[in-house]
């Protein structure tokens, strides 16, 4: 297995432990968070990225294409990371009940926490697929991928759902959810 | 009405009997079958000949049981010991109707037959109350309905030769083989109507999210805190 895979493969299983540590209850407000984000950045990234690209050439007079991607790449990560923790520290959208007990409730915790692990380490792949693996410059990331980081890279969220209007549907239905009470 | 019509109404039926059933088991029970059928699945495909292996002995034991039961009674009707080469022995012998050739096949009858034993224990071993029914519950139903079509459809009807289903097999070995397999699966067995569905493919995706997530929501219980 190459590098790639077990860098966001260990963010994805780290996010489920915590999810199983915090009860799917808290995690799903944490999910609407993550899926909010997704939507925000992918509405934003076509409109803002030739925002960007000027303000970097006004300010650095550069105008490589590496590390233009460099630049894009890690703004669209500080922004997702922030808005993560920011779901993660702060107070979010809970879910009012009471959680099925051991081992239904454990399962569901794994599950929910699974979800939130692949949303997060999926997107955080994505901006870096995109834009050329920019953290290889440092030798943070091997880009020589594996068949299966290859097939993988298929499935990130924001790949099999690369306009941002379908994401608005699970967010609309949780927030109706949620209102419902 | 198109061609495809009812095929479709007939896969639509198929899931939501699978639905059906996973909503009258219960979560727990429906996901232990997931696990059980999945895992044992990839398991059974990447130790073929281990699988084979075991079945021979296992039934060089019965066999042998059965050669000493038939000895004894050879032996209590005549008065005296039955001979090595009886021809109830010889028939009896694995090795000789259990060639290395007969490896998927053998695999594939100890996942099923093991499959139906946690269908069986599940129903007798985890009480009612501990496997709550649900929308959870009817979509894992539905996800073990739909695992069995590409692993079971190829073999009930394959003396029709274009069923549109292709067999699956995990090529490769480790996680790898695990991925190419499921990989092969999904693209054989529900390519074609994926591709089907076009750019209609992300809202779907979108819907199946909200509907896991919904789903678990519904689980958490009122009026307690």
């Amino acid at each position: 297995m190459g590098l790639i895979e077990i860098y966001f493969g260990s963010i994805a299983g780290i996010i489920t432990l915590i999810g199983l540590a915090q009860g799917y209850a808290r995690e799903l407000g944490r999910t609407m968070i993550i899926i909010v984000a997704i939507f925000l950045l992918l509405y934003v990234e076509d409109r803002l990225n030739p925002i960007l690209n000027r303000v970097w050439q006004m300010v650095f007079s550069a105008d490589e294409q590496g590390t233009q991607n460099f630049f894009l790449s890690n703004f669209y990560l500080v922004i997702f990371v922030i808005t993560i923790f920011a779901g993660y520290a702060g107070r979010v959208i809970s879910f009012s009940g009471q959680e099925w007990p051991m081992p239904q409730g454990t399962i569901l915790s794994c599950l929910v926490g699974a979800i939130n692990g692949y949303l997060i380490s999926g997107s955080l792949w994505y901006y870096q697929h995109i834009y050329g693996y920019p953290l290889s410059s440092i030798g943070w990331i091997d880009t020589d991928l594996s068949p299966i980081a290859v097939e993988l890279v298929r499935y990130l969220p924001q790949n099999i759902m690369p306009s941002p209007t379908p994401w608005v549907i699970p967010i609309a239905i949780l927030l109706l959810m949620r209102v419902r009470g | 009405m198109s061609e495809s019509t009812p095929g479709t109404v007939a896969f639509v039926f198929y899931v939501l009997l699978f639905g059906w059933i996973g909503f009258r088991r219960g979560l727990f029970r429906e996901l232990s079958v997931l696990i059980v059928s999945v895992g044992g699945f990839f398991l059974l495909q990447q130790n073929q000949g281990l699988a084979l292996d075991i079945v021979r002995q296992v039934l060089g034991l019965l066999g042998g049981i059965i050669v000493i039961g038939a000895k004894l009674l050879a032996a209590l009707r005549a008065g005296g010991a039955g001979d090595e080469g009886e021809p109830v022995h010889t028939l009896l012998d694995p090795l000789d109707w259990l060639s290395d050739a007969d490896q998927p096949t053998v695999s594939f009858l100890v996942w099923a037959g093991v499959l139906l034993l946690t269908y069986i224990l599940t129903n007798k071993a985890i009480p009612d109350n501990q496997s709550t029914s649900g929308l959870l519950a009817s979509l894992i139903g539905m996800g073990n309905g739909l695992f069995y079509i590409p692993t079971f459809a190829p073999r009930l009807f394959a003396f029709i030769p274009e069923i549109g289903v292709e067999s699956v097999s995990a090529s490769g070995s480790g996680v790898q083989g695990a991925f190419g397999g499921i990989s092969e699966m999904m693209q054989s067995s529900f390519g074609n109507i994926w591709a089907t569905l076009g750019p209609q493919q992300p809202v779907l995706i979108a819907i199946g999210l909200t509907v896991l997530l919904v789903a678990v929501i519904s689980t958490l219980r009122r009026g307690q805190t």
